[in-house]
């Protein structure tokens, strides 16, 4: 995967240097070694592409697994990039199996944590499942928060604007590791809240 | 997809249907114009026709506090009852995902599209899928809802998933209506106030 994963990245940046000339910081809030989570934001197409183009180590992101077959292009470039299919319409074990063995091999895993681009450029609701894996792997977790996708290319339109795109990686947040259900669940507000959090102010900081 | 898939119904006066394409919406009883240039969304009020930068977070509170995609879903005499041509297909198949040796999951294919049609009552949901299949559904049966990029997805009992595109209607409002009614559905059966709709439905008592 690295030199496929690499190799895209370049073209990422490129693309998105083009496209948006985005401002990227916090990179260097990614650990240097070891697993951890990236947990961003949603609300464009553009999103993947820059998180992953500037996030300074490779990221295996849980993806819709329809996209898989949407043509042969995507199923064969997605797994190269990282990509982990997740049903979206069931809870899917393997999608867990999968992201915790990339964890244990030492690799980053990354998920938005909303599920789908957001309609209207707010944060949405986190899933309850994905702040469970979280809780359970007991890894660090980053949070990303890219703003200014919204107005480059909404979902709901077909046309993208040039607008001002920021990436921010944060300080990693540690929740320690939660190994029975009960000690999930009964911490699983408190994390989503943090997470939430952190995403919002990395938003709002200043360029 | 245009700006009508996000606001269906006019922040102002709360009209329903919007008109429009692509990223300008109007509506055809107040006159308000919404249109996205420059990367932002702006409002146009008839009269003074000034152009005011607005949020789309703002758009959809207005509309939903219109009563989102339930007022137009309502006959006066309170029957619930609202439906929508769309094109159908269901899930045919699911492959593994192999790379490196390594099994990294399944993907989910969908089967060809026909033209067809969604309806929904207050305790069911209707699929005419033509010649790719139809049936009704309890909303207490409906596993998961969510609307995915453009369309409309349904898990539905038997492992079976259902995809709609509109035609002519806003992915937003049914992914909002079906919500609605699978929630009210969930409460009237005393299962508790529904707080996720996938992977699957979950509700807190």
């Amino acid at each position: 995967m690295r030199a496929w994963y690499s190799f895209f990245r370049v073209i990422a940046r490129a693309l998105t240097q083009v496209l948006t000339r985005p401002t990227v910081s916090g990179r260097s809030n990614i650990p240097r070694t070891g697993p951890f989570f990236l947990v961003a934001n949603h609300e464009s197409i553009l999103d993947p592409v820059l998180v992953q183009g500037y996030c300074p180590r490779a990221v295996h992101f849980f993806t819709k697994s329809t996209q898989f077959s949407a043509s042969p292009v995507f199923r064969w470039f997605l797994p190269r990039v990282g990509a982990i299919p997740a049903r979206r319409y069931r809870v899917d074990p393997q999608s867990v199996r999968t992201a915790l063995r990339m964890l244990r091999q030492g690799d980053g895993v990354g998920i938005y944590l909303e599920g789908e681009r957001s309609w209207d450029g707010a944060l949405q609701p986190f899933r309850r499942g994905s702040v469970r894996l979280i809780l359970g792997a007991g890894v660090p977790v980053v949070p990303c928060a890219v703003a200014g996708t919204y107005g480059a290319w909404p979902r709901w339109s077909r046309r993208r604007w040039r607008s001002r795109v920021s990436v921010r990686f944060g300080e990693p947040l540690h929740f320690g590791v939660h190994n029975t259900r009960a000690a999930r669940d009964a911490a699983l507000d408190m994390a989503a809240g943090r997470i939430a959090d952190a995403l919002r102010q990395l938003r709002e900081e200043p360029s | 997809m245009a700006l009508i898939d996000l606001c269906y119904r006019c922040p102002e006066c709360g009209h329903d249907p919007m008109e429009g394409e692509g990223d300008e919406a109007r509506c055809g009883s107040c006159g308000v114009r919404l249109e996205r240039r420059r990367g932002r969304l702006w409002m146009i009020v008839p009269g003074d026709g000034k152009a005011t930068g607005i949020g789309a977070w703002e758009l959809c509170r207005r509309i939903d506090g219109h009563g989102g995609p339930m007022t137009r879903a309502t006959a006066p005499d309170g029957t619930i009852e609202y439906s929508a041509r769309a094109m159908v297909s269901w899930r045919v198949a699911e492959d593994a995902v192999w790379h490196g040796g390594v099994l990294r999951g399944f993907s989910e294919s969908m089967g060809p599209a026909g033209e067809g049609s969604i309806k929904v009552e207050r305790d069911t949901v209707s699929v005419d899928g033509g010649r790719t299949g139809a049936g009704r559904w309890r909303h207490l049966d409906i596993g998961a809802v969510q609307a995915s990029s453009s369309s409309l997805q349904l898990s539905l009992p038997g492992e079976r998933l259902v995809q709609f595109r509109f035609i002519g209607d806003s992915p937003r409002r049914w992914e909002t209506l079906m919500r609605r009614l699978i929630a009210d559905a969930w409460k009237r059966a005393g299962r508790g106030r529904v707080i996720e709709y996938q992977p699957r439905i979950v509700a807190r008592s």
